[in-house]
Formats: structure tokens, C-alpha cells, sequence
């Protein structure tokens, strides 16, 4: 492809891309929804977050990607090494397991956790709905930490260990520090997936635990006004700062370079 | 003499398969033993029951008069350099090299004098601060190994074929400089190798493996000019294998183009008279003839080789036999394609073969 075709199917990929934040961005400071904006006000910042049903969503959708994010990140790097480190019976068919709710529609997932938990009345509340998370978030963890233990060189724990470290010691100095960047991608996005997932959610949680995605979802119903886009900018910034985060840790480069290897 | 290290009938079983069988030897103190042979000899799992990352189905292992089989790897003591290098990739090479200091808790100041040392030892001063699998080559990478194995000082040095990724040329320049060292420090060495020209010149003796037992041991000079068995031969250095009858006890009879030549050898055989024995003969010990000579065993050149400093022929002497043979470049006339060629054995050269 000659240069400048090249970089125009770039700047159309960039465009495309960036299409959603110029349009919600502008929009969130109108009065109206349209675009482009016809005033600039803050009057839909104020309604969102006074709100009762906005605010405890974007709090629900915060504290339960949190939670889910440490516990599938825990769960998901156990499973890996799990799968990666020992020769249990099955273990192909235990990572696929593992893995299979990326693949099986989220609709299905959804739908078997609802009837699973009405015949069983099992978890209630926030349990139920983390749970339901990290089924759904932990496949990437898993994902990430497999490619990470795969080009994981174990000759530098005997390394180590010849070094005169013991078990524990190698694991703080040497396995940790170098998986510590899947552990970080693992997490982001078990974040993301959680923060953002409306399918599951709908399906699963109970009345009064409405994230964000789910009340949105629910108001858009009724009405349209650039709340809509507020709520668009609120979940732009909530994940940039987990990824502004995340590059402070380890640095986004390597994050999407194991993105490509998972 | 000291002993460093003592294998005693060291065994290791992965179910029915025999990895390592029976394998007992002695280390003096400062010596440079080679263990050699070809993959899947049991060499590397040696290596590795001495360093404890396997852990022997039978036997002893005694490292400077300690038993440490049942010892873990890491108070164990040994320096091991890796295949691979195994530098860890979040430290820089003085963070590499300062790693086992670290690890058994010396003064800050005690630890950046001994790295200091390490590395003009390794002539890598001035490169402490990069992050070695990133910012060094691959030999670079191989003297921040051996420098990290051994600032602490270990009892043996052990080395797993630490120089197989690299290229021949850079090989070489290692292996020198890896010897000299060794000698240097007077750091007693076990060094697993594949490569026989490598063990042959920089071991002080040689460890010869075939399918986990240990075939022979001895200096390279021994192990190349009175192997033990006809796969030892074979396996270091250049070996021609001929078909002969044995006469009497010190002759034998090869069959060649001109006809029967006799050699005398130069012991007695324990086989019994006019049964066929294998002799081997070094290239290098067979000298061709320009012109006309008793006991010569004629054959015709079937292929020339130039080297710059050696010619090398093969020379066919029957209808199943081509004989390798190596000539200095002395500017002698070359022989060419086809010529016949006369070639002088001496008997007390030859090996039998067992």
C-alpha cells in the first residue's frame, strides 16, 4: 500500500474510533440532545449527580468491578497456574471450562444464572451479583496470566534458588515482580468487563442493585436527554483512570502487548 | 589431593526409563571435569541432581565432604550457569550479579565491592547499570551469568552448556576466556557439553556418557588416544573404522585395493587369532606417500577437501571402506579426484576396538 493510503485508511481508523467521545463529550454540556450542542450548560452534571438512582449506580458499578476485579485476578491467576504449572488430569478441558463464557452468548450465561439461582435460592444481593461477575471476567485473567506463565522462563527461578533463595523468596523477588504486569492487565480487565457488562447484570441483579449500565439502560427507555451522554463521559473517565493507573504500575505498552499475546 | 564433589552410583528413573545409571565419579579440588555425550545421555540430569533441582532415585552426592542429597537447592552452594543465561529480566546486570549477596544479607558496601569485582573479572566494567536481556549481546550476557555465579564464592562451579546459543567464532573467544578464568580462581568445574572439541580443550579430565551411564573417564589426552569402547572413539574426534583379521596376537590384516597389508599393533589383543576386528585410525595419524614404499594400504581419492591449514581426503581403500584422512598444508602437491594413493598406517596407532 503506497504511504499516504496508508495513512489514510489510519486517519479514518483514528476518526472512527474517536467518533463516540466527540459526539458525547459536546453533547453532555447541552441543553438538548442534539449535536452539535445548542448551549453550553452544566445542568445535566447536576441532575445526574443528585440523582438517587445515578449515584448509588455509579457507586454499585465501582465498588462490584473492584471487588470483581481482585477476585477473579486471585481466582484467574490460581486457575492459570493451575492449568500452566501441573499436569492435573483434564486440564484442556478444564481451560476451556474456564474460558468458555467468552465464547457462550452472555445472553445464555445470563439467562442459565437466573434459573440456577431461583431453583436454588442460593446468594443473594451482592453476592449473587459478584459472583455472576466474575464468571463472566475472569476468562480474561486467565487469558492473560496463561500467555504470561507460557513465555514465563522457569530456569530463572533455579536461577534463584542456586542463588541460595528459598521458595518464598524467589517468589517475592523474581516470579511476582515479572508476572506483575499480567496480574495488572488481568485486572484492568476484569474491571472493564465488570464496570461495563449490562447483559449479566440485567439478568442477575435484584431490585436496588442497579449498576450504572442497567440504570442507564432503563432510563433511556423513558426518556432522552443528554443525561445520556453525562453518564457516557462519567464512564469514560472512571475507565481512563483505571488505565492512567495501570500505566503508572506498568506501563500501558506492555499492557496491550500482552493484550496481543492473550 | 582434595575432593570437591563425589557422585556415588547416582541414579535417577523416570518410571522404567534410566536417565542417569550408576553413575559414581570423583572431583579433585580445582579441576574442570567435562560431562560428555550426546542429548539424552543423562549429562544434564547429572548436573542438575548436583545443583538439587532432582532430586536422585538412588546414590550419594558429597560436595566438599557434605552430604547434600537430600539438601535443598538453595544451601547447597553451587554457582550454576544456565543454558539460557537465566538473567532476570527486572534487574539491571548489577542487581543480577548482586542477587545471592542480597539474598544472604552481606553489607550494602561489601556487596558493591564484590560486584565490582565480578565484573572486571568478566571485563564488563561500566555496564552495571543496563538491563541485561535487553541492552547486552548474547556473550555479554554470558559473562553477567558466570559473574553472577560466582561472586558468592561457590564450592563447584557448574556449567550447563553455556555456550550453545552463541555462534561458533564467539564460542571460541568464550571458551578461552572461561578456562583461563577457571584456572585463574582455581574454582572447580563441572561442565556439561555436547561438543567435543569443546571438553577435549579446555577440561582437565573428561566424563564420557552414553544412555545415563558413564562410559569413561579420564584427561582428554587419554580419552581421545585410548578410548574405551568403539562408541567413545567414535564419539570424540575424527575416527576411521576398518574391518581387519587378526593373524597373531600382534598382527592384524587389512584388505585393501593393492591387495593384503599386515600392521603389527601395539599390544596384545585378548580376541582370539583369525577372528575379524575393528581397528580405528585417527586421520591425522595416517600419512599419505608420494612415491613407492613397502606396507603401504593403497586406495583411490574419492574426494578432496581444502582447509587452508589441512587437506582432507577420503581415500576408498575397498568397496566398503573409505578411510579419512588429514594432511598439513605443508605446499605439498595436492592429490586430485581419482588419483590412487598410497597410504602408511602404523600399527601401534591403531586402536582395536571394542
Amino acid at each position: 500500500m503506497p504511504g499516504w493510503a496508508a495513512g489514510f485508511v489510519r486517519g479514518v481508523y483514528i476518526i472512527f474510533l474517536l467518533v463516540p467521545f466527540v459526539v458525547a463529550i459536546p453533547v453532555s454540556f447541552s441543553e438538548l440532545a442534539v449535536f452539535p450542542p445548542n448551549a453550553f450548560t452544566l445542568k445535566w452534571y447536576g441532575v445526574f449527580f443528585s440523582s438517587r438512582q445515578f449515584n448509588q449506580g455509579w457507586q454499585i458499578s465501582l465498588t462490584l468491578a473492584l471487588i470483581v476485579a481482585c477476585a477473579s485476578t486471585f481466582v484467574g491467576a490460581l486457575a492459570a497456574i493451575a492449568v500452566m504449572r501441573y499436569r492435573i488430569p483434564g486440564r484442556r478441558f478444564i481451560e476451556s471450562l474456564i474460558l468458555s463464557p467468552l465464547i457462550v452468548p452472555e445472553v445464555a450465561t445470563g439467562i442459565g444464572l437466573i434459573f440456577y439461582f431461583a431453583y436454588t435460592g442460593l446468594l443473594e444481593g451482592w453476592t449473587r451479583l459478584v459472583i455472576a461477575h466474575v464468571i463472566v471476567t475472569t476468562p480474561y485473567v486467565v487469558r492473560v496470566m496463561t500467555a504470561t506463565l507460557y513465555a514465563f522462563d522457569r530456569s530463572l527461578e533455579e536461577a534463584a534458588m542456586n542463588l541460595g533463595a528459598t521458595e518464598i523468596q524467589v517468589f517475592r523477588t523474581v516470579t511476582l515482580p515479572i508476572v506483575r504486569t499480567g496480574l495488572v492487565a488481568g485486572f484492568i480487565f476484569a474491571f472493564m468487563a465488570s464496570f461495563e457488562n449490562l447483559t449479566i447484570t440485567a439478568f442477575v441483579a435484584q431490585p436496588g442493585f442497579g449498576t450504572l449500565p442497567v440504570v442507564l439502560f432503563g432510563y433511556v427507555r423513558d426518556e432522552f436527554n443528554p443525561i445520556v451522554a453525562v453518564v457516557t463521559v462519567v464512564m469514560i473517565v472512571g475507565t481512563s483512570l483505571v488505565m492512567l493507573l495501570a500505566d503508572r504500575l506498568v506501563g500501558i505498552d506492555r499492557l496491550l502487548r500482552l493484550r496481543q499475546a492473550g | 589431593m582434595t575432593v570437591d564433589l563425589v557422585l556415588s552410583n547416582l541414579s535417577k528413573s523416570y518410571g522404567a526409563a534410566l536417565a542417569v545409571d550408576d553413575v559414581s565419579l570423583e572431583v579433585r579440588k580445582g579441576e574442570w571435569l567435562s560431562l560428555l555425550g550426546p542429548s539424552g545421555c543423562g549429562k544434564t540430569t547429572t548436573l542438575r541432581m548436583i545443583a538439587g533441582f532432582i532430586e536422585p532415585s538412588m546414590g550419594l552426592i558429597e560436595i566438599k565432604g557434605r552430604n547434600v542429597t537430600q539438601i535443598p537447592p538453595y544451601r547447597r552452594n553451587t554457582g550454576m550457569v544456565f543454558q539460557n543465561f537465566a538473567l532476570f529480566p527486572h534487574m539491571t546486570v548489577d542487581e543480577n550479579i548482586a542477587y545471592g549477596l542480597r539474598i544472604r544479607k552481606e553489607q550494602p558496601a561489601v556487596i558493591r565491592r564484590k560486584v565490582e569485582e565480578a565484573l572486571s573479572l568478566v571485563r564488563l566494567e561500566g555496564y552495571g547499570g543496563r538491563y541485561p536481556t535487553r541492552e547486552l549481546s548474547g556473550g555479554q550476557q554470558q559473562r553477567v551469568a558466570l559473574a553472577r555465579a560466582l561472586v558468592i564464592e561457590p564450592d563447584i562451579l557448574l556449567l550447563d552448556e553455556p555456550l550453545s546459543s552463541l555462534d561458533a567464532k564467539l564460542r571460541e573467544e568464550l571458551c578461552v576466556e572461561m578456562s583461563e578464568l577457571q584456572r585463574r580462581l582455581g574454582i572447580t568445574t563441572i561442565y556439561v557439553t555436547h561438543d567435543q572439541e569443546e571438553a577435549l580443550s579446555m577440561s582437565t579430565r573428561i566424563a564420557v556418557m552414553s544412555q545415563g551411564r558413564l562410559i569413561q573417564i579420564g584427561t582428554p589426552a587419554e580419552i581421545y588416544e585410548r578410548p574405551a569402547t568403539r562408541f567413545v572413539a567414535d564419539f570424540i574426534g575424527k575416527i576411521n573404522i576398518v574391518k581387519a583379521r587378526l593373524l597373531d596376537a600382534v598382527t592384524a590384516a587389512i584388505v585393501a585395493e593393492g591387495g593384503v597389508t599386515s600392521l603389527t599393533l601395539g599390544s596384545q589383543t585378548e580376541v582370539s587369532v583369525g577372528t575379524e576386528i575393528e581397528l580405528g585410525i585417527r586421520p591425522e595419524l595416517i600419512e599419505i606417500v608420494r612415491g613407492e614404499e613397502q606396507g603401504l594400504i593403497y586406495g583411490t581419492v574419492r574426494h578432496v577437501a581444502f582447509y587452508g591449514g589441512e587437506i582432507r581426503y577420503r581415500v576408498a581403500i575397498n568397496s566398503e571402506t573409505t578411510l579419512e584422512v588429514s594432511e598439513h598444508n605443508r605446499r605439498q602437491i595436492p592429490l586430485q579426484e581419482g588419483d590412487r594413493a598410497g597410504l602408511k598406517v602404523d600399527g601401534a596407532n591403531c586402536l582395536v576396538l571394542k
